[in-house]
């Protein structure tokens, strides 16, 4: 067995009285691609945002274990994981238009990190076909597409060893989308970086993930592999997998899910 | 039956929709697919009435409405439901005054029976007539939209990416709501969505947009069978047969 990049047992995850992630355990080495799917409020992005110390004030967090590169970190010591942000793992959101800096040009934020040189070659580095003029854009200035490989840029700047991205297509159009994750597909390839990939579409993260893991409520109700997803076994995941309209079913109704609280508690 | 013929949009004096033209008739419906800024939702705003710079004709079951202000006569009887249910409803009316409020402006009788058949339609109980939208999940929030373009009897409802602010499980449901309202009522829908499976499941016929143009318009048949003329078409096709990286 590989030895674990990240290795992460028995999280917990509170707000006050209200547990929002329960018992979340993943185990993770260089160059493998965990998806976690689930739909709002089942604590996909709080149980990873957990792992970089980036939870909201007012959520406190535990686990049983929490080791990361060999070294041992505790969850419940949010300042302490800072140490981890960047170099061990990076995060990638969504909506670059939020996530980067409006004040400073796309450039001079890559360049924080890594100085300008190395800024240019990335930004050629994630498709960008003029490095120089982007590299002077405000981020307002940039398209979607644009601004997601800008963020790719600069999480690369640090070198990372775990990227998280967390619905990092959603906000694209569904072709740039496309150039969007055939440029994270290449990175990781060939830096042996290791992927969690937040997604809500079970068929995106099947396609591109080894592992699946599916939450439901601020649980894991199933671990499957990515390539046996059509073969899921929990009621959640089937009912997921087989809502989705396809064209070939056209107009017949679709089957819905019915929850079952036990899922909750399982 | 509704007819868009030359339809052109601008903004500003900048033209955003050109040569537009289709028809849906009644119980069927129109899809309209492309990426941001191709003019799908513009074309949608302005069947509505809710752009001014308008220029070529709309009409249902043969009365052009084109010049009448959104809401005004027989312009009532186009609908439109947005993406977030959340910012089209006033957040301090309850579902009630929602509902009333649109039989009112339609100047329509039989107010609270109304807002009852309505509700009950979109699978809505009558305990939420006192609820805030606030108090509402998306899902259902989404319902009462569709409740709200239901209630004045329109000929066709417009909707804007009815299904992407949802939940996979609860996007079902509502795209379940509307093919019955369709069958059930003989209703016209235009759907606008980036998401071509669900406008394949949903439409009888699909226009690929591009740069304010219809470039093509397709059947669910072609769409399963890979048939595009334009490469633009053949890419939206192999980009909703998902992500490949080992191929």
């Amino acid at each position: 067995m590989t030895p674990a990049l990240l290795d992460i047992e028995g999280l917990d995850v509170a707000f006050g009285d209200r547990i929002v992630v329960r018992d979340f355990s993943c185990r993770l080495s260089a160059g493998e691609r965990l998806g976690i799917v689930g739909e709002s409020g089942s604590g996909k992005s709080l149980s990873t945002r957990a792992l970089m110390g980036l939870l909201p004030p007012r959520a406190a967090a535990r686990s049983r274990r929490y080791t990361f590169d060999g070294a041992t970190y505790d969850v419940a010591q949010p300042k302490a994981l800072a140490a981890l942000r960047g170099r061990g793992i990076a995060l990638v959101l969504q909506d670059p238009k939020v996530a980067l800096n409006p004040t400073m040009t796309a450039g001079a934020q890559i360049a924080e990190v890594c100085g300008r040189m190395r800024a240019l070659e990335l930004l050629a580095d994630v498709g960008l076909r003029e490095p120089e003029r982007v590299y002077d854009q405000f981020p307002g200035t940039l398209s979607g597409g644009m601004g997601q490989r800008v963020m790719i840029a600069m999480m690369l700047a640090a070198e990372p060893k775990l990227l998280i991205a967390d619905e990092p297509t959603s906000a694209l159009d569904v072709t740039v989308a496309q150039g969007v994750l055939a440029l994270l597909d290449e990175i990781i390839a060939a830096r042996r970086m290791a992927l969690i990939l937040i997604s809500h579409d079970l068929d995106l993260a099947g396609a591109f993930c080894d592992q699946i893991l599916v939450m439901y409520a601020g649980r894991i109700v199933e671990r499957i592999g990515a390539s046996a997803l059509e073969r899921a076994r929990h009621p959640y995941t089937r009912g997921l997998l087989q809502c989705r309209p396809r064209i070939e079913d056209r107009g017949r109704t679709l089957p819905t899910l019915s929850r079952d609280p036990a899922w909750s508690h399982e | 039956m509704i007819r868009v013929d030359d339809l052109a949009v601008s903004y500003d004096g900048r033209r955003v929709v050109s040569d537009v033209a289709f028809a849906v008739g009644r119980g069927q419906a129109f899809g309209l697919v492309g990426e941001s800024g191709s003019g799908k939702s513009s074309v949608l705003r302005a069947m509505a009435g809710l752009v001014r710079d308008v220029r070529g004709l709309i009409t249902i079951d043969g009365v052009d409405v084109s010049r009448l202000r959104c809401g005004q006569g027989a312009r009532r009887r186009l609908q439109m439901v947005f993406q977030d249910p959340y910012g089209s409803l006033h957040p301090n009316h309850r579902v009630e005054r929602v509902l009333g409020e649109a039989v009112d402006i339609a100047g329509l009788d039989r107010r609270e029976e109304r807002i009852v058949d309505a509700l009950s339609a979109v699978g809505l109980g009558e305990a939420f007539m006192r609820r805030y939208p606030h108090q509402m999940s998306g899902g259902q929030r989404q319902r009462l939209a569709i409740a709200r373009a239901l209630i004045v009897e329109p000929g066709a409802i417009l909707l804007d990416e009815p299904t992407s602010a949802l939940d996979v499980s609860v996007r079902a449901e509502i795209l379940n709501l509307l093919m019955r309202l369709r069958r059930e009522r003989g209703i016209a829908m235009v759907m606008v969505s980036h998401d071509l499976a669900i406008v394949g499941w949903f439409c009888d016929q699909v226009a690929v947009m591009r740069n304010g143009r219809i470039v093509e318009v397709l059947t669910p048949e072609d769409l399963v069978a890979g048939r595009a003329r334009a490469p633009y078409t053949a890419e939206l096709i192999g980009a909703s047969r998902g992500y490949r990286w080992r191929v």
